[in-house]
C-alpha cells in the first residue's frame, strides 16, 4: 500500500457541540526514513515532519512520541516507547513547524494484523494551542514482519461481495 | 493521552477498521439524541440535572448510548468547575471501588456510575447512603430508574446508527465499498436495536471485506 493511500484521516469525534469544533485542522506531513514504513526490531527509525495550518493559533506545547496500541474489538492496550514534550517558546521553535527525530526501535511487540485484534506502531505528534485546543496526528508504521492472520474460509463465504 | 473528557481534541488517524473499539468507544462517539435529530444538549441536561436535585439516572436499553452520554455529560459538568469521577461497574464486587470514589469526592462533587444496576441492591443502597452523607451527587446509567429520577431516556433507531457510522474516521473513503447501506440496515436489525452490537457486527463485515477486497 502506498503512503498516499494510507494518509491519515481527519477526525473530530470528541466535539460534542458544533460550536466547539475548530474551523480548520492543522495538517501534519510526516516522512519515514524507510519508504515502505517497514522496520525491523532494534533498527533506527528516523522521521521528518512539517506542521501547517496553525497560523491563527499560538502553540503552547508540543509532544513527539513513538508508541504501540491495540486496535480491534474489546479491551484496548498501549505502550509508549519514546516520549518528549516541549513547553517553552524556545524549545518549541526548535521543533515546530518542522523537525525530525530518530529513535531506536525495541525488539517487541511486533506489528500484528489479526482479525479480532491488531498491534499497531505509530509516530504521534500532538500540538497544544493557547486556545485550549489540541491536535493529534498519528502515522502508522510496521515493526517486524509477522504475516497477517487468515480469516476463516466460512466467514468469507458468508459474505457476497 | 487525551482525557476522556476532552471536547476540543482533533485527530488525524489511520484506522485499519473504523469500527474498532478505539473509534467507537463511549469517549470517541458524540452523544446523539435521535428523538431531536441532533447531538444531545449537554448544557440543557446539566441544567435539568440541577432541577432534579443533582442526582439522576440516564435510562435505556443495551447499546442505546447511555455510557456515551454519561462520558460527555461528565465532561460538561467538570467543565463547569465541579469535581467529577467516573467508574464502570462490572458487578457487585465493584461496590468497595464505588464507595471509595464517592468518599474521595469533596462536597458538591459528582460521582458518575456506569451500569448502576450491576452493583446490586445492597451495593446501590450503600453508595446512595454514602453519597447523601457526603453531599455528593450521583449520575448513573441503568436499564431502569431504580429509585433515582430519570434525567433522559436513550433510544435507538436505524438512522441513529447511520449517523454514527457517517461520523467514523475515513467514512467517505470506505462507505459504499467496505460497508453499504444494506449492511447498516442488517446490522441494526440483527442486533435488535442495540447500537453497540450493531457496530460490532459492522466491524466483522468490514474485516471480512478487507480480506477479500484488500485495503483501500
Amino acid at each position: 500500500m502506498s503512503d498516499a493511500a494510507r494518509s491519515p484521516q481527519s477526525w473530530e469525534p470528541r466535539d460534542a457541540t458544533p460550536e466547539a469544533r475548530p474551523t480548520s485542522f492543522p495538517r501534519v506531513m510526516l516522512q519515514f526514513s524507510h519508504p515502505g514504513r517497514c522496520y525491523q526490531p532494534l533498527e533506527w527509525l528516523t522521521v521528518e515532519y512539517a506542521v501547517s495550518g496553525i497560523a491563527e493559533d499560538r502553540t503552547r506545547a508540543m509532544e513527539r512520541s513513538l508508541l504501540w496500541y491495540t486496535e480491534g474489538k474489546g479491551e484496548e492496550d498501549m505502550g509508549v516507547h519514546f516520549f518528549e514534550r516541549f513547553t517553552t517558546q524556545e524549545t518549541i521553535a526548535g521543533v515546530m513547524p518542522e523537525g525530525s527525530f530518530a529513535v531506536q526501535l525495541p525488539s517487541s511487540p511486533l506489528s500484528y494484523e489479526g482479525v479480532i485484534v491488531k498491534i499497531r506502531w505509530c509516530v504521534r505528534l500532538r500540538v497544544f494551542f493557547e486556545t485550549g485546543r489540541d491536535h493529534v496526528s498519528e502515522h502508522v508504521f510496521t515493526l517486524g514482519s509477522v504475516p497477517p492472520a487468515a480469516i476463516p474460509v466460512r466467514a468469507v463465504e458468508r459474505l457476497y461481495v | 493521552m487525551a482525557s476522556a473528557f476532552d471536547l476540543c481534541t482533533t485527530r488525524t488517524v489511520e484506522p485499519t477498521n473504523p469500527f474498532a473499539t478505539r473509534y467507537i468507544g463511549p469517549a470517541s462517539l458524540a452523544p446523539h439524541d435521535p428523538a431531536a435529530g441532533r447531538l444531545h444538549d449537554l448544557g440543557g441536561l446539566a441544567a435539568r440535572l440541577a432541577i432534579l436535585g443533582g442526582s439522576a439516572a440516564i435510562v435505556g436499553a443495551h447499546g442505546s448510548g447511555k455510557s456515551t452520554l454519561l462520558v460527555h455529560l461528565a465532561g460538561r459538568i467538570e467543565s463547569e468547575g465541579r469535581p467529577v469521577e467516573r467508574i464502570r461497574i462490572r458487578g457487585a464486587a465493584a461496590t468497595p471501588d464505588a464507595l471509595r470514589m464517592v468518599w474521595r469526592l469533596p462536597r458538591g462533587g459528582v460521582a458518575c456510575l456506569d451500569s448502576w444496576e450491576a452493583l446490586g441492591a445492597i451495593g446501590r443502597g450503600l453508595v446512595r447512603w454514602t453519597a447523601a452523607w457526603r453531599s455528593v451527587a450521583l449520575v448513573v446509567t441503568s436499564h431502569r430508574p431504580l429509585g433515582l429520577p430519570v434525567l433522559v431516556i436513550c433510544r435507538t433507531s436505524k438512522s441513529l446508527l447511520a449517523e454514527i457510522v457517517a461520523r467514523l474516521p475515513g467514512h467517505d473513503e470506505w462507505y459504499g465499498i467496505m460497508i453499504r447501506d444494506e449492511d447498516v440496515a442488517e446490522a441494526f436489525r440483527h442486533s435488535g436495536g442495540d447500537i453497540r452490537r450493531a457496530l460490532d457486527d459492522l466491524y466483522d463485515r468490514f474485516e471480512r471485506r478487507r480480506r477479500l477486497i484488500g485495503d483501500l
